[in-house]
């Protein structure tokens, strides 16, 4: 493997793993509230459920892309 | 209710002691040496990595902790369901690295890498003394949940300060043969059964409310204040939030003993991967977070909100169900603080006994050294809680802030050529200093969180000072920065 693709593979791996600190320290204000409800919890519970999923799936993909295993 | 008790304390027990035995035999089966009771001689693989630090990880704080804050503030605890996504992104770019190096330049502790880098065993021993004040009081912390896990799960037969004195006394005697593979295969067995747990706690709301939504509505009705930011106690805002889990992010992977974990995986690739399925690990705290919030409604008027886990499994579930979760609860609690007093015995004898004041210390010499400081780290956590909890309680608000402090050390020693000494030592002491100050005199400005002054602080500070003195050695630099560039 060229020391270039590694790069890159790096530098998207990256970019992924950055989404979820990001997105999260940011929106803070904007997800500060009870309505609507979603599957059953108020907003603010809801979306922190919904980063517990999204937020590993970014970070596992972050990894196989790191690895090799996804090609970019 | 006697009997009960017995059956629950059975468990509990017999899971502790069936831990023991596992450690102890996974030690003795090695020969003793530094890197191998450090750092497992830097073998072990993805799956025994994963385990043991998603057990050190999620401690008694996690068990009890998470629905205690929930009970008494509401959704505020979302910052820790928040950073338990967000720190496996920092985890996944800085471990390969820790790994890489501490391989490389034979680093077996934390302070090794700062030894490495500005080539100042001094600068190791300031490192080592702010890492092992900061950690006592999580020890503490640990001890504290343990002896409220048995205390409660024994239907109060077992008054906690004896469950605290033989669960410890047991904790050291595993560490003190098994070292750190010890701990890492007693927490393969603790991994297993809070997966469980938290299945089953999931059941809470359902059971006791007919559905989330349902128990949601009613604490609606109840206190309003635990579903948004500030929460119930009105004083954590959004700046509070963000600051501290921006904290939270940064500092995690600033901790001693996850540093060392990352420097026993056998390859970089294990690290990583460790890290990527790790959070996939956080949604077991969920179900904890909720059934604190059905404490609200179940238990108002609850004297320790620590509480709210025990008082509701001992009210839903079966006495041989109590003990499990009794014995999953206990023996978070006591993995975390195992790894705890580990990496603080091994801190000392490595980077203030062998690297500070006694240099013409072998590596065999100082492996023994940390033995012994075991105990004697166990014995002084233990005495501390015991006689003066208070004094401990002080020292954790600002513990994570404090440990943070290395961060500007780390990350500027992987990226920037021109760091020095001088100013890394300057700025740890500046930043240190500043969250002194805002936890105690003025109490988190703006409500931003100390750690984050602290370290706005410590990086200008290092930076400045890093302009006007003199960089380590080219082959130092070059050993770091070269090791931070991609390799195929």
């Amino acid at each position: 493997m060229s020391n270039a693709e590694a790069e890159k593979r790096e530098k998207y791996a990256l970019y992924l793993a950055l989404i979820a600190p990001v997105v999260m320290i940011l929106s803070a204000p904007a997800i500060n509230r009870v309505e609507p409800y979603v599957a059953g919890m108020p907003f603010i519970f809801f979306w922190h459920v919904l980063w517990l999923i999204i937020g590993p799936l970014f970070l596992t993909l972050a990894y196989l892309i790191r690895i090799g295993k996804i090609k970019v | 209710m006697a009997a009960q008790g017995t059956l629950a304390l059975g468990i509990i027990f017999g899971w502790i002691a069936l831990s023991t035995v596992i450690a102890i035999m996974a030690g003795i089966l090695k020969k003793f040496s530094l890197e191998e009771w450090f750092v497992a001689s830097r073998g072990l693989s993805f799956i025994v990595i994963y385990f043991a630090l998603a057990a050190e990880i999620y401690s008694g704080f996690t068990f009890l902790g998470l629905a205690g804050w929930a009970y008494k503030f509401g959704a505020p605890i979302l910052y820790a369901l928040a950073y338990f996504v967000t720190a496996y992104s920092t985890g996944f770019m800085l471990t390969p690295y820790y790994n890489r190096i501490a391989r490389k330049l034979k680093l077996v502790t934390q302070p090794d890498f700062f030894v490495a880098r500005y080539e100042s065993r001094w600068l190791g021993v300031l490192v080592a003394v702010i890492g092992v004040v900061f950690f006592i009081p999580y020890i503490q912390l640990q001890i504290g949940a343990t002896g409220i896990i048995i205390n409660l799960a024994s239907y109060g037969a077992i008054d906690s300060t004896t469950a605290m004195i033989i669960a410890f006394v047991l904790v050291a005697i595993f560490i003190f043969i098994g070292g750190f593979r010890g701990i890492a295969w007693t927490n393969v067995l603790q991994g297993i059964l809070m997966w469980g747990i938290a299945i089953a706690l999931l059941s809470v709301p359902f059971v006791k409310f007919g559905g989330l939504e349902q128990m949601f509505k009613q604490l609606e009705a109840v206190s309003p204040q635990h579903l948004t930011l500030p929460g119930a106690a009105g004083v954590h805002g959004i700046p509070w939030y963000m600051s501290t889990l921006l904290l939270c992010t940064l500092g995690f992977w600033m901790f001693p003993h996850l540093v060392m974990r990352a420097y026993a995986a056998k390859d970089e690739k294990a690290i990583m991967r460790s890290c990527a399925w790790m959070s996939w690990y956080s949604i077991l705290a969920f179900p904890i977070v909720i059934v604190g919030l059905c404490a609200v409604l179940m238990y108002p008027e609850l004297v320790n909100p620590d509480w709210a886990v025990m008082w509701t499994v001992r009210d839903m579930f079966p006495a041989w169900a109590v003990g499990l979760v009794g014995a999953g609860g206990a023996a978070a609690a006591i993995s975390t603080g195992a790894g705890l007093i580990q990496a603080s015995a091994g801190i000392i004898a490595r980077n203030i006994i062998q690297k500070g004041i006694w240099p013409k210390a072998s590596d065999i010499q100082t492996a023994w050294i940390a033995r012994f400081l075991v105990l004697i780290v166990t014995v002084i956590a233990l005495v501390l809680q015991l006689v003066a909890p208070e004094l401990l309680v002080t020292l954790l608000l600002m513990s994570y802030s404090g440990m943070v402090q290395f961060f500007p050390g780390v990350v500027l020693g992987l990226r920037w050529r021109k760091v020095t000494k001088v100013g890394v030592t300057a700025g740890l002491i500046a930043g240190v200093i500043t969250v002194i100050l805002t936890t105690y005199v003025w109490k988190n400005p703006l409500q931003i969180h100390s750690g984050i002054w602290g370290l706005i602080v410590n990086f200008i500070v290092t930076i400045l000072v890093s302009q006007v003195t003199k960089p380590p050695s080219e082959k130092t630099i070059k050993a770091f920065l070269e090791e931070v560039a991609t390799k195929p």
